[in-house]
């Protein structure tokens, strides 16, 4: 019984954190621009890699002032964010987490599929090893915080879940993991131990509902209800207040 | 008496899912219906207010976030201290972003259009492709954890949504 119980456990782990996808948190030096983790559009490489409801469209953008269409895949139903990490695209559904690998970046190839447990929305980010996505419940309140070992992009391990109010964006700084929680401001974990991180603290600001961020050197870029608030992240476990656009 | 059983099951059930849909009248998202042509007129005008700030993309000294369905503001934040709108880009059921070089893509209605952000004050439209996601059309309300009335396509295409009071509102999402 007690095995069943811990298999049980462990599915119900896998099930649940493996996760949906959103976009580069990176800035890089080839000159594609940082994502919010939310997003339809990405840019790698010479490709722009856009995901509607269903399909993922591969542009090519050799010459960037006129995209071309090389191909279009289905993936699903409901699919909401893309995210690439080490030529790996993260695809997010409802319902699952597809990963397609770019051996050939025209014609992205599906590796793997994993279905939630607890069906949500939201993005996901990747460093190293680890991905880490927020699963929001579709309906009523509250979701999840998901930890994915991706050592192997062909069977990522689900690791764990952590309880969140009402997680969004997210995005990785060193040791640090932000995530956006509504109106509950910023949650940030320190990821020592990336496969569990713990909540350090959290930055919040009155009347202030958080969405999604963009992390940039030592700046945290976060979109709000209605603007944006300019963090400084220089250390990064310890955001300040920087400045605000409101309305 | 195990038919009966089934059957009591069976009602009880029926009874349930039909109380659920009886909401009567709630506040849900109604669509706004529109014309296309007038929709694929990219223009760059004065800083806008933020009122439904959307997703956001960053490169070099300018952030860009999109105004969801009406356009993108450019604002520069080359001193954080003092970020500054410097303009909003009209762009008619815009909702995503990003950026590659000197080039910026976005969505206009269902078209792809590509702008060429090399001069900041001056962004003109570099090439579109037309239809390039059919299915991205507005066909809810950008709001979760809400009804709304299911869009019709023969109405149209959806361009906005507002929130109304609805009886018995057949979507939720």
């Amino acid at each position: 019984m007690k095995k069943f119980i811990s298999a049980a456990l462990v599915c119900m782990c896998l099930l649940q954190s493996c996760e949906k996808s959103a976009d580069n948190i990176t800035t890089n030096a080839s000159g594609s621009g940082g994502n919010g983790s939310i997003t339809r559009f990405i840019t790698y490489n010479n490709y722009l890699y856009i995901v509607d409801f269903n399909n993922l469209k591969s542009f090519d953008i050799s010459s960037p002032s006129s995209p071309i269409l090389r191909k279009t895949t289905n993936v699903g139903f409901n699919i909401e964010t893309i995210f690439e990490y080490k030529g790996n695209l993260f695809i997010g559904s409802n319902n699952a987490i597809f990963i397609y690998g770019l051996t050939n970046p025209a014609e992205p190839n599906l590796k793997s599929q994993f279905n939630y447990f607890i069906p949500g929305r939201d993005p996901v980010v990747a460093i190293d090893s680890v991905a880490y996505s927020t699963t929001r419940n579709l309906f009523g309140t509250g979701g999840n915080l998901n930890i994915v070992n991706i050592k192997n992009m062909d069977a990522p391990i689900g690791m764990g879940f952590i309880s969140m109010a009402s997680p969004y964006g997210l995005a990785v700084n060193q040791n640090a993991l932000y995530v956006c929680n509504g109106s509950d401001g910023i949650s940030v974990f320190n990821r020592n131990n990336a496969y569990m991180p713990v909540l350090e603290r959290t930055f919040n600001l009155s009347n202030e509902t958080f969405y999604d961020l963009i992390v940039r050197g030592n700046l945290m870029i976060c979109y709000v209800e209605a603007g944006i608030v300019l963090l400084n992240i220089s250390n990064p476990l310890v955001p300040t207040f920087i400045s605000s656009i409101k309305n | 008496m195990r038919y009966f059983l089934m059957c009591a099951i069976l009602l009880c059930l029926g009874a349930c899912t039909k109380n659920t849909n009886q909401l009567g009248e709630v506040d849900a998202y109604v669509p706004i219906y529109g014309n296309v042509g007038d929709l694929k007129l990219i223009t760059q005008q004065t800083p806008q207010p933020i009122l439904k700030g959307g997703k956001i993309a960053v490169i070099g000294n300018h952030l860009f976030q999109v105004e969801s369905g009406e356009g993108i503001h450019v604002i520069d934040i080359s001193n954080p201290i003092i970020p500054r709108k410097i303009s909003f880009l009209r762009i008619p059921l815009c909702n995503e972003v990003t950026l590659r070089g000197n080039f910026l893509y976005t969505n206009n209605v269902s078209d792809l259009v590509t702008l060429n952000i090399s001069d900041i004050n001056n962004i003109t439209t570099a090439s579109r492709i037309i239809n390039a996601f059919p299915n991205m059309q507005t066909q809810y309300p950008p709001q979760t954890n809400v009804y709304f009335e299911c869009a019709d396509i023969n109405k149209g295409m959806v361009i906005g949504w507002e929130l109304k009071k609805v009886n018995n509102p057949k979507c939720r999402r």
